[in-house]
């Protein structure tokens, strides 16, 4: 694990590659890594399909030893959805195997000549990139069977569909399992377009005559393995429900809170949830021959997945996830669990974010394109995207572009990323983290559902807040609907006094539409700007009674560089207003 | 008094999944868990009307209350 590998697709006489020691970036992996080499080497105002965008793709310190559960993939770069930062992640084999041939990260740079269609092999004897354009145009499954033929069924690979290869926003980059199917993905925010637009179709990773990493105290280590697969398999949610039931024993939950948005967001429980529940699901792959309790990485204890087979009991797709069903399902008003597992297959096919696809076509739906429950209708929307045809692109362009190109006023985005399974108006702490966060409408950077409704961790009573906070969340009528039909605008939620801390830009057309007061930027000893931390490690001390960076700081590079980012980028303090009106504080307090 | 209780999760196994239960008038969220037959700490997220509650709040004529084990997921 101590080794960065560089492929600059844009070099003259073809792809270069380079080896390299992970030096300034050693000690950090996954999330920490991927988005400390954006936040280092990409230029904040580039643009994302250009060649000074990175994508760069990691494994977590800990994957490839014995850990329990240390096979997440991380996957970074400036998004063509959001325009930030982003960090996307996945299961799969990728991450284990990766680590196992002791690579910290993958490095994609640079733009190609051309339209290659690069395949990517690594092994223990090195890496290689050969022009293939037989695989060009292909989905992620028809072209798991070529790589299957040609390098057998032990190897890893990270490959785009056709909608990395058409760069389109929604794009994902799909990872293969323990059986060889392309079913984890990197989704949000248009990772699979970046991959697209370095010309890299696939890249397959073969970790045989490796070993597993072998930790420097092998005793310690041991014991300390043994405390946390214990800890996981003891604790009800890991030992227990997400086994049984996979993340989708969430819908029940969520929308008995009403939180399960539906039809686009209008209302926040769903008629159809029994059809389509977690408890549903496990049910019918048992009876289908498939498998409820099924792991996606190798060393998996949670094993939260499962195959889902169709009717006749044949292989469709994995067990669909929580945020899928919801997506595909209650969001778009539909209940038919057999219409959600093809959509989460043609998905998977074609390379495309769930959560985003979902959304498009309840956006879709909302604009009149096709009815609300539409199952059908929808299946051949995701469709289109795989064909490359117009309406395809602009499905495959996510919610917000579907929205804009109808006119609707609805569009459920921050930082035009689509919302995720979790209404911000019932689940208010979920809101604060889809305003706050660099990465747009993204659950898993502040996960206040299991504090406001699971109760794991602690508990904070979701609708709690002052003011107009509980005018917009209101608990569901005993039909299920709100009395809010509208979304209300976070800026309508207080009225700014004239003059100070008026609401910012919510969309970037209306980024300069209202003046800003100017104000002393507040200084704030934990954000240590780029450039002033090249010169830190350089031995320079920093004017303005700065502090250096502390270990504090280093072990939360990740994070404070995505800040950085975003704050180059666009406007945090915006978000910070955001968050303050959304408490129903007066003034905002950052 | 009668109220509709709605098990989930690992709370079906070899009960129901929603049944309107008949508990004492002006009972309490507690009342309705014994009436489901589930021992104490067995549930530990419950609705009731899609509001958080705990064993010791009052439940009225009609309520709708929904049980769950620890769950997670997303």
């Amino acid at each position: 694990m101590d080794t960065i590998i560089r492929i600059d697709v844009g070099a003259a006489k073809g792809p270069k590659v380079t080896k390299e020691a992970a030096g300034k970036y050693a000690g950090i992996g996954g999330r920490a890594l991927t988005s400390t080499v954006v936040a280092a080497e990409v230029p904040p105002l580039c643009h994302a399909l250009g060649p000074e965008n990175k994508l760069v793709i990691a494994p977590g310190l800990l994957s490839g030893t014995a850990a329990g559960n240390s096979g997440r993939l991380s996957i970074g770069c400036k998004s063509p959805l959001t325009g930030g930062i982003k960090e996307s992640n996945a299961g799969g084999q990728a991450a284990q195997v990766l680590a196992r041939l002791g690579i910290a990260g993958i490095i994609l740079e640079g733009a190609p000549a051309g339209t290659p269609c690069y395949l990517v092999t690594i092994d223990k004897d090195g890496v290689k990139v050969a022009d293939d354009q037989s695989l060009k145009g292909l989905g992620n499954y028809a072209l798991i069977d070529v790589l299957k033929k040609r390098f057998g069924e032990k190897v890893a690979v990270i490959s785009i569909g056709q909608a990395g290869e058409m760069r389109l926003p929604a794009a994902s980059i799909a990872c293969t399992d323990m059986e060889m199917h392309p079913t984890r993905h990197a989704g949000r925010g248009g990772v699979g377009a970046v991959m697209g637009s370095k010309g890299v179709k696939a890249i397959a990773i073969n970790d045989e005559g490796c070993k597993t990493r072998e930790p420097k105290n092998p005793e310690a280590f041991k014991a300390a393995n043994k405390v946390w697969i214990e800890g996981l398999k003891k604790h009800p949610v890991t030992g227990g429900g997400l086994p049984s039931f996979g993340t989708n024993v969430l819908s029940n939950i969520i929308n008995e809170a009403g939180g399960f948005p539906t039809n686009n967001f209008k209302t926040g429980q769903f008629a159809g949830v029994s059809k389509i529940s977690g408890e549903t699901c496990a049910a019918l792959e048992t009876k289908r021959g498939g498998l409820a309790t099924h792991g996606c990485h190798r060393g998996c204890v949670i094993q939260c997945s499962g195959i889902y087979n169709d009717a006749e009991g044949n292989y469709l797709t994995k067990q669909p996830e929580y945020e899928t069903v919801w997506a595909h399902g209650a969001n778009c008003g539909i209940d038919d669990m057999d219409a959600i597992a093809m959509l989460d297959r043609l998905d998977d096919d074609i390379g495309l974010d769930t959560i985003e696809m979902g959304a498009t076509v309840a956006v879709a739906m909302e604009a009149g394109l096709l009815k609300f429950g539409d199952a059908k209708g929808a299946i051949e929307l995701i469709k289109e995207i795989g064909k490359g045809t117009p309406l395809g692109r602009l499905v495959g362009s996510g919610a917000g572009a579907m929205g804009r190109a109808y006119g609707i006023e609805r569009i459920p985005v921050v930082k035009n990323q689509a919302m995720p399974a979790y209404d911000p108006r019932a689940i208010m702490g979920i809101g604060v983290t889809y305003a706050t966060t660099p990465m747009g409408a993204d659950h898993t950077a502040g996960y206040a559902i299991a504090t406001n409704i699971l109760k794991v961790g602690g508990y904070v009573d979701p609708p709690q807040g002052r003011g107009p906070d509980r005018a917009v969340a209101q608990p569901p009528d005993r039909d299920g609907s709100h009395r809010f039909h509208r979304h209300v605008p976070l800026h309508r939620l207080r009225r700014p006094r004239p003059g100070r801390h008026l609401p910012g830009p919510h969309r970037p057309d209306q980024r300069h539409a209202w003046p800003v007061p100017h104000r002393r930027r507040r200084h704030r000893p934990w954000q240590v700007h780029p450039q002033d931390r090249a010169r830190l490690q350089q031995g320079c001390r920093l004017h303005q009674g700065r502090r250096p960076p502390s270990d504090v700081d280093e072990a939360r590079s990740g994070s404070a560089a995505q800040r950085d980012l975003h704050h180059r980028g666009r406007g945090t303090r915006q978000s910070v207003q955001l968050v303050g009106f959304l408490i129903g504080g007066r003034r905002a307090r950052s | 008094m009668k109220v509709t209780v709605k098990l989930f999760a690992s709370l079906r196994d070899g009960r129901f999944d929603e049944a309107v239960l008949e508990v004492p008038e002006s009972g309490f969220v507690s009342d309705a868990i014994a009436a489901a037959g589930l021992s104490e700490g067995e549930a530990t997220v419950m609705f009731r009307n899609a509001r958080h509650v705990l064993p010791e709040d009052a439940l009225v004529e009609g309520d709708s209350l929904s049980l769950f084990p620890p769950v997670g997921g997303g």
